[in-house]
């Protein structure tokens, strides 16, 4: 169990990364969604104990993290955002090496990650020559190599090629059976097949934390959708915040995000969690022209 | 095994394999293989590796280990191999894996203690490697039978202190904010100076004055110099001269030596300190590890805010808060950029290595002021003080401000935005030399136009030695990726030529003293070519071949 009470990040420079943020994760796959600089990596740095926070607790199994950081390091597994490897060290050693600071002595344990993750043939080859997809992997095996009860990767799917992608959440998946595994992202589509509880970060503060289920529910009766003429479509986009658009021959299907009817002809519809993601956000008042993306609508030609 | 020492293990030998696999180190090798064949002529030749008065030293076991051993420990371990290690935990910023690590069990102090020990392991093989080649040379060059155990006894008696104590100071300096910044780079240097060269003369004299007093050197009178000694040259030369009787005025010499043939070859026994110094100098080397407490207490352990922190206060150097006050002027640099859009637009080539010149004063403000400066001491001082000292601080500005110039857009990954621009691929190396020169240049634009006429020789000496440090600045840059190797070698190049006042015309590579003649102008402009010549290979080697 992971608590988090009040958690607090403030930098010297006066900027508030984390406020008071509090929050319980028990086992299952957590999903941290947010924008941009809501304070997700900043969170995360601090839940794996790589910095401070400037106030509040954080409890893993009873054990204060902050006072005591080796109870949650032992137990972890850690894949940050900009994760890179040395040059001149091979995949085989590299992970290795963090077997080793990991206080993993089996080689076959090695072998066996290097597998997982489909890297066993490449695994003598120098690993900073990895495409940045092979390098993912190779971050993702060094962070199950001590088979950790917290697994906390932070944006994993970047390079990943949409078979790996499924792959990895597949892993992650399977994991999050038995233990926590925290998920952070700003694409819904990395989360919605897999996350038990949805936590939502905008403007360094907690936006919603509930299953997925409950946050769809929180925004039906929010989702609207209808077809407009490529000329009205160019109007309406300045005026109100369009969530979805794909271009059809009868016109330019959109979706927007609205509490009211936001055009003549708009028809409510039910939300996918990233339309509920989005609710979330605009409740917050974050801005959410940008965000997110979805693999999904990318393909189909979002405008 | 426990945990703590499987992950200690794990750094030290991670750190090692690192080392040991980069093209630099194969290139060091190389260099240490061919200085072994040169540093040790054929005993025909008309110079020697160590020379007592004018007599040559015999080629046996023990005056090769000590004289290798010595220059090896002053310049390898004492100064280039701090430059060289003092990068590890920098590499785990810079590589990322610094945030991967910072969340695993390992705790600080085995990291320091990992690093430590990686150091110590790298420096002591690279000792040992050099060591073997010598011993080789004896097989080769030797007028004795090779004696092993007197090369690992001598080498371990003036090296294995050194390595302790570079191992030691690298890691505390680049653990603590300031001095991990070129700023700290400098202040080794003179470190480098005070530890080697200073205690030299004073053990000297202190051992001469005990040797004619008759007082045998206990425990409790080893002088402080034999302390501060770190890299072995005060007491193993003050040990060979009390062997052989000399003092540094009798003219014993390691390194290039010229001797008189006619003279009886001096035997050299192996070196032996007192007892009280090699109880004094083990307790010395044992003194520097708590010195890694500062290294732990400092080390941010990749904590993002503690890392930004110490980002901000390394910028607070002098250079730094000057090119922070200077900000404004680099402001006017912005007419510049105008001009050459107007003035240049259609020549390519030109316009290119104009704005090259032009980043480094965007980039630097302080260039500015050093520009202005040194051109108006030009016009106002006599002659001879615009060769010595503002035709040095000129050179020396180049180096400063053109340090980064062949190698700055591969450190902040923008090398193929850059290699795009037409031209830029092809011309590369000439661009970024001829920027660097001409940057030189302005910089003693005026004191070069008045040595034109008033020493003709001396304005040719010193643009020449602009073009060999601007390719010294492009080529080693290039093939090493780092702008340390050009800032250690200018300032032992400095220091020398500095040191020499003009004696030894080889090192008046910039004409500070007027004593070059036109064989070394000659010779400075051919080597600028081989240095131009390395960056070329080094770049093609990074682009050509994709």
């Amino acid at each position: 169990m992971l608590v988090l009470d009040s958690v607090t990040k403030r930098f010297s420079s006066g900027v508030t990364a984390v406020n008071a943020l509090s929050l319980r994760l028990d086992k299952g796959v957590v999903g941290l969604l947010g924008p941009n600089g809501a304070g997700k990596t900043t969170l995360i740095q601090m839940i794996t104990t790589v910095t401070k926070p400037s106030a509040g607790t954080i409890f893993y199994n009873d054990v204060d993290i902050v006072k005591s950081p080796d109870a949650m390091r032992s137990r972890l597994g850690f894949l940050p955002q900009d994760f890179d490897v040395y040059d001149n060290l091979t995949a085989f050693e590299f992970l290795s090496y963090f077997a080793a600071l990991k206080g993993v002595r089996s080689k076959a344990r090695v072998g066996e990650l290097l597998e997982m993750v489909n890297l066993h043939t490449v695994a003598n080859r120098v690993a900073s020559a990895f495409s940045g997809g092979m390098k993912q992997r190779l971050g993702i095996a060094q962070a199950l190599i001590n088979d950790p009860d917290v697994l906390i990767v932070d944006e994993p799917t970047a390079g990943l090629d949409p078979e790996e992608r499924i792959r990895l959440r597949n892993i992650l998946s399977e994991i999050g059976g038995e233990k926590l595994v925290i998920l952070s992202t700003h694409i819904v589509s990395d989360i919605e097949a897999i996350a038990t509880h949805i936590a939502i970060m905008a403007q360094s503060r907690l936006q919603a934390y509930s299953t997925p289920e409950e946050l769809l529910r929180s925004a039906e009766g929010s989702v609207w959708k209808g077809i407009v003429s490529s000329e009205s479509f160019d109007s309406l986009r300045s005026q109100i915040r369009i969530s979805g658009a794909v271009r059809k021959p009868d016109g330019v299907h959109i979706s927007v995000v609205s509490a009211h009817k936001p055009f003549e002809g708009a028809a409510q519809t039910e939300p996918t969690l990233e339309d509920a993601f989005l609710f979330t956000l605009q409740k917050a008042g974050a801005d959410t022209r940008a965000e997110p993306t979805t693999g999904k609508r990318d393909k189909a030609g979002a405008l | 095994m426990n945990d703590a020492l499987l992950r200690i293990r794990a750094i030290v030998a991670t750190d090692f394999i690192l080392r040991f696999r980069r093209t630099s180190t194969l290139v060091l090798f190389v260099a240490m293989c061919v200085l072994a064949f040169v540093s040790i002529p054929d005993p025909s030749a008309n110079w020697t590796l160590m020379s007592v008065g004018e007599a040559r030293a015999l080629y046996n076991s023990p005056a090769i280990a000590f004289a290798t051993a010595v220059n090896f420990s002053v310049l390898g371990i004492g100064l280039l191999s701090y430059y060289m290690i003092s990068n590890s935990v920098k590499r785990d910023v810079v590589s990322g894996v610094g945030n991967t690590l910072a969340a695993t069990a390992m705790r600080s102090w085995e990291y320091i203690a990992g690093k430590f020990l990686g150091n110590v392991a790298f420096l002591t093989a690279l000792t040992l490697a050099y060591m073997l080649v010598m011993m080789l040379m004896v097989t080769v060059r030797g007028e004795a039978p090779l004696e092993p155990m007197v090369f690992l006894r001598t080498y371990a008696l003036i090296c294995l202190q050194g390595i302790f104590f570079v191992s030691v100071i690298s890691l505390v300096f680049e653990t603590i904010p300031i001095l991990s910044s070129r700023i700290g780079d400098f202040i080794y240097f003179l470190v480098w100076i005070a530890l080697g060269i200073a205690p030299v003369e004073q053990l000297e004299k202190i051992n001469l004055a005990r040797q004619q007093a008759g007082v045998a050197p206990t425990l409790s009178n080893v002088p402080i110099a034999a302390y501060i000694d770190v890299i072995g040259l005060g007491t193993s030369m003050s040990a060979i001269n009390q062997q052989i009787g000399a003092d540094s005025s009798k003219g014993l010499s390691v390194g290039a030596s010229t001797f008189n043939p006619a003279l009886p070859v001096v035997v050299i026994r192996e070196v032996e300190l007192p007892t009280a110094w090699i109880i004094a100098k083990a307790l010395t080397t044992l003194g520097f590890i708590p010195l890694l407490a500062i290294a732990l207490a400092a080390f941010h352990r990749f904590d993002p805010t503690r890392l930004r922190a110490s980002a901000g206060r390394s910028k607070r150097n002098i250079v730094a808060a000057l090119g922070a006050v200077l900000k404004p002027l680099s402001r006017l640099t912005t007419i510049f950029w105008g001009m050459i859009q107007s003035l240049l637009g259609g020549q390519g080539f030109v316009r290119i290595v104009a704005a090259e010149i032009l980043l480094v004063f965007t980039l630097h403000p302080a260039a500015l002021l050093a520009l202005v400066g040194l051109n108006v001491a030009g016009i106002i001082a006599p002659i001879p003080k615009v060769q010595l000292p503002i035709a040095p601080l000129a050179c020396l500005a180049l180096v400063f401000f053109s340090a980064d110039i062949g190698i700055r857009e591969r450190q902040r990954g923008s090398s193929a935005l850059l290699l795009s621009v037409p031209m830029m691929k092809e011309h590369f190396i000439l661009i970024k030399l001829l920027a660097a020169w001409i940057l030189g240049l302005t910089f003693a634009l005026v004191p070069l136009v008045r040595l034109a006429f008033a020493a003709p020789g001396v304005a040719v000496s010193l643009a020449i030695g602009m073009f060999f440090l601007s390719a010294c600045a492009v080529g080693i840059g290039i093939a090493t990726g780092t702008a340390k190797t050009l800032i250690v070698g200018s300032l032992i190049l400095f220091y020398l030529a500095l040191n020499s006042n003009g004696r030894e015309p080889a090192l008046d590579f910039a004409g500070w003293f007027g004593s070059a003649v036109p064989m070394v102008q000659v010779g400075y402009a051919v080597a600028a070519l081989g240095f131009v010549a390395l960056g070329w290979s080094a770049h093609w080697w990074r682009t050509g071949r994709a």
